[in-house]
């Protein structure tokens, strides 16, 4: 492993010509406000909340809300909570979710625990997405990788600064309160919050009440740094999550607890030397546990409790410099990962004993990643981006159990596998005053996730069907293409972007026929397979053009569309869906109205659960006031969700589950 | 059990005090019977015949029994005296017999016999065994219990073709969830009192867990080969399986069982597994 990684070191700093690929600026804010730069290409979502010229959406809504806003993010939606981030229409295996770089996998085979569920708002500054197989220091990606940024203080002599906030939202009774208390000195600073979330079932458009909805969370972090001279400082970084009573009315189950501890110490300097301007390292360890169960379902056919683990381990090490007109980044990282699930079925016959499988064998996967990225300015107005990146992929069966499971359908399975992932990227890049021109082309490659390698029996309630993993996979590969157009000029702005996902050895379940399904009322059973070949579009467009001094109007609509050889449309792909929304802002008081909605769907996969859906509307009304007592402030935003009262579901609700119905909201914060 | 390991520990000492003569006889030869466990005892005037098991119990289905003969004076006959059994119980108005296989002496042992009968059923057995010393012909016996296995891993049953079988598995005895190997022996009446096996028939298996309904998959049927049925069972997950059971013969015509199907939940013939 280690010889690969020297042989890829030499290739890397031959080449001497790394770069990143810039990719859609989608910022719906940075595009509609003068804090646009057309310098920064990156996708980012600003979460850092409690901000009043936050103009759309609530100050105080979830992590889930805010990373919506990313047109290269669908969240897939279960329930009323932990939603699953979808990039550029492809489901989380095919991204890598970091937070603040740190790798987490998720302890659910149901996927009712994505990365993003162990966060808070509170904990977070930004979330950056990069695009396909570009930028990412993560790991090796398909779809693309979201970073989670952790907010933090900075060292001088800010003293404390205080929060309290809260937030009443009347539709499902949310309460949402919590605290953060900030120190910041010359040589020391630490933040610390506390945020908790309450809410019960929550009611369609029209009254009704979906049942199991409900949900509670506790979220608790403390980050700290300390300066040791000039140029190096330590930072070391606690989150602790819990959910408990978490309800999915989408699915068959719910979970009684979701819980993660997610702890870091990096040692971070700058000016390093005249090439290189910083150099940090981060030790990282989190520990995720999630508890699936039933007991608040009234009729099931049997009883069962479904216990997932994931532990993590890693580290990574990265050098960022420039040289003449080169920017240049490097990273190695590394991590160490043990998911296992089981599943305990109840028999309620006499006689009959207790059933009992692992449902994620007892999987280790160890992943070893160097990377290096360069960006190159030339000709003034030009840049050259290109990323490469090689990393070693090895899993483990380490469950003697989970082994012999496997084994019933691939009899001369290995425990082990290890696997090379490359990907590479390329961008060009041309800026002017008035118009940003993008062009990027990629390669990446992934292993298969943990379910899909190693699931058993996991069933997927969308489609009803059973799903066994298939740990003999080839590695999928895409092809990734993206093009973006944007145009400035004082009162408007524009933007345009496109991607193309050329996707070789997709992943996806089939039907096996002679298979038959476990979970009582399943369909059949799904085995892993790649197709030969699928492909993935996306579009958005963005415009936003202000009127007057205190009129902005934006608009933004966006589409993908997904097909796979032999399978026709690809599941959960966003149909033409906008949002237009007009605010008015004076002084500290801003207010707006937005109409958000989907054309008709049309293009959907029966084989997956899907059926066609009509279009839909709904409006949003929400009004803001900053008051400001000295060095105080107090933001009051109140607003109204949904007001006409739809009932309306989307693609990207799972068994068609039907959104909130009417929402009246308050977030008050006090900052002192 | 603790009381006959006594009584085996203290037989030389009986032998030394009442028979001092003999004493150079009776060898300390118990590590033949090492890891064995005591079952019942059959006796005629000269001899006492000593079973063993690995469980100590003998239960329905197939048994593997281990014996030693010994004298009055309690030394151990060499075992090359070509004994053979016939296993009987008596009901009210029926006397029945069970398939067992010949008797051999346990290769590397001087006194120690073993052999396999397949009870049907449960109850008092009658184990009549005869053999020969210098031309002469003995016979001891005696009565050993036969305990209903706790699940069912036997069947008799007549076959379409009018015979009547009977049919038992060995393997797995310590199932997991894994492919498992599966052995079963078959047997045909010929008469009342003797079964002959049967070899070139097919036994198709179905694993189903009837709490679930659902099968396993990539299980192999099991055929005949080396004198003993042999397959592989597929057990996806721990509980209660039910094996299902199709005999068919050489020509593929299946004379007792029938497949599951949504009508029809389990077969007639099965055999339970429990991990």
């Amino acid at each position: 492993m280690f010889r690969s990684i020297l042989i890829l070191a030499a290739v890397l700093f031959c080449r001497q010509a790394v770069y990143s690929q810039t990719d859609q600026h989608q910022h719906p804010h940075a595009a509609s406000a003068d804090t646009f730069t057309l310098q920064e290409l990156r996708e980012v979502v600003v979460i850092s909340q409690r901000s009043a010229s936050d103009r759309s959406g609530k100050p105080l809504a979830s992590l889930d809300t805010y990373l919506e806003k990313s047109a290269a993010v669908n969240m897939i939606r279960r329930g009323s909570y932990a939603w699953e981030p979808y990039l550029n229409g492809m489901a989380s295996e095919r991204s890598v979710i970091t937070i603040d770089g740190m790798r987490i996998y998720a302890a659910c085979t149901d996927k009712m625990d994505p990365v993003t569920s162990y966060v808070e708002t509170t904990n977070l500054a930004s979330a950056t997405v990069h695009n396909g197989p570009s930028g990412s220091t993560g790991g090796a990606t398909v779809a693309g990788s979201l970073d989670l940024v952790r907010k933090k203080g900075s060292f001088g002599r800010g003293g404390f600064n205080s929060s309290i906030f809260g937030g009443f939202e009347a539709n499902n009774r949310l309460k949402t309160g919590g605290t953060g208390v900030a120190y910041s000195g010359e040589t020391f600073f630490a933040n610390a919050d506390v945020t908790y979330r309450h809410a019960d079932n929550y009611r369609a458009g029209g009254g009704t009440e979906i049942r199991n909805s409900g949900f509670s969370k506790l979220n608790m972090s403390a980050i700290a740094g300390y300066k040791a001279d000039e140029h190096r400082h330590l930072e070391a970084s606690l989150i602790f999550d819990r959910a408990s009573d978490v309800g999915y009315p989408a699915l068959p189950m719910d979970v009684s607890l979701a819980q993660a501890y997610i702890a870091s110490l990096e040692y971070i300097q700058h000016h390093l030397s005249p090439g290189v301007s910083e150099w940090k390292t981060k030790l990282y360890y989190n520990n995720v546990r999630h508890v699936m169960d039933d007991s608040r379902r009234p009729d099931v056919p049997i009883r069962m409790d479904m216990p997932g683990w994931s532990r993590t381990w890693g580290f990574y090490s990265q050098l960022k410099g420039s040289r003449e007109k080169h920017d240049w980044k490097a990273s190695l990282s590394g991590h160490h990962n043990h998911s296992l699930a089981e599943m305990t079925m109840y028999s309620d016959t006499p006689g009959w004993k207790d059933m009992y499988m692992l449902t994620w064998p007892g999987v280790a996967t160890r992943y070893a990643d160097l990377y290096a990225e360069d960006s190159y300015s030339f000709r003034e107005k030009w840049k050259a981006t290109t990323t490469a990146g090689l990393a070693v992929h090895n899993n483990l069966i380490d469950n003697i159990t989970g082994l012999g499971s496997l084994r019933i359908f691939y009899p001369g399975l290995q425990k082990n596998r290890t696997r090379l992932l490359k990907r590479l990227s390329s961008a060009l890049t041309r800026e002017t005053e008035r118009w940003l021109l993008s062009a990027a082309a990629g390669y990446g490659e992934r292993a298969p996730g943990i379910s899909e390698g190693y699931g058993y029996y996991l069933f997927n309630s969308f489609d009803r069907f059973d799903y066994i993993g298939n740990p003999e996979m080839r590695n999928e590969k895409t092809v990734t293409y993206g093009a973006v157009a944007a145009y400035r000029r004082s009162r408007l702005s524009a933007k345009l972007s496109g991607s193309v996902f050329q996707v070789y050895d997709y992943i996806i379940g089939k039907p096996d026929a002679g298979l038959s399904a476990m979970t009582i009322g399943a369909a059949g059973v799904k085995v892993y397979e790649q197709l030969r070949h699928a492909r993935i579009m996306t579009g958005a467009l963005e415009v936003s053009y202000q009127f007057g001094k205190n009129w902005l109007w934006t608009s933004k609509a966006g589409y993908r569309n997904g097909k796979g050889n032999g399978v026709g449309p690809l599941p959960l792909m966003q149909p033409f869906s906008y949002q237009e929304a007009l605010s008015f802002t004076h002084k500290s008081f801003s207010a707006d109205a937005s109409i958000g909605g989907a054309l008709k769907q049309t293009r959907f996969n029966p084989a997956f659960g899907e059926s066609p859906l009509p279009a839909y509307a709904v409006l949003n009304l929400s009004a803001s006031q900053l008051l400001e007592f000295g060095d105080r402030s107090l933001t009051l935003k109140a607003g109204a969700e949904n007001l006409l009262d739809q009932n309306y579901t989307t693609f990207a609700d799972w068994n068609r589950l039907p959104r909130m119905g009417r929402n009246i909201f308050m977030n008050v914060i006090w900052k002192f | 059990m603790k009381l006959f390991k006594n009584i085996i520990c203290c037989l030389p000492l009986l032998a030394v005090v009442f028979l001092a003569s003999c004493s150079k006889d009776a060898d300390p030869v118990p590590d033949e019977i090492d890891g064995l466990k005591f079952v019942a005892s059959l006796k005629n005037e000269t001899h006492m015949v000593n079973l063993y098991s690995a469980s100590g119990k003998l239960t329905t289905g197939y048994n593997e029994i281990f014996f030693q003969v010994r004298k009055a004076d309690s030394s151990l006959v060499v075992n090359n005296i070509s004994p053979e059994w016939a296993p009987t119980m008596k009901t009210e108005n029926m006397s029945h017999s069970s398939p067992a296989s010949a008797i051999a002496p346990v290769p590397g042992t001087s006194f120690l016999f073993s052999g396999f009968i397949i009870f049907p059923m449960a109850g008092d057995w009658e184990l009549p065994i005869t053999y020969h010393i210098d031309g002469t012909a003995y016979t001891s016996t005696g009565k050993a219990a036969v305990q209903a296995a706790q699940k069912r891993i036997l069947e008799s049953f007549e076959g379409s073709d009018g015979q009547k079988y009977v049919v038992t598995m060995l393997d797995p005895v310590k199932p997991v969830i894994d492919r498992n190997d599966m052995t079963a022996l078959l047997y045909r009446m010929k008469s009342t009192n003797d079964f002959e096996p049967v070899s070139g028939y097919t036994i198709k298996i179905d694993p189903r867990m009837p709490a679930m309904g659902h099968d396993s998959p990539n299980n192999t049927d099991l055929t005949f080969k080396d004198g003993i049925y042999k397959g592989v069972v597929n057990l996806t997950m721990k509980g209660s399986w039910q094996i299902n059971l199709q005999v068919a013969n050489e020509k593929g015509e299946v004379i007792k069982g029938e497949p599951v199907t949504e009508a029809n939940p389990a077969s007639s013939i099965y055999f339970e597994i429990e991990l």
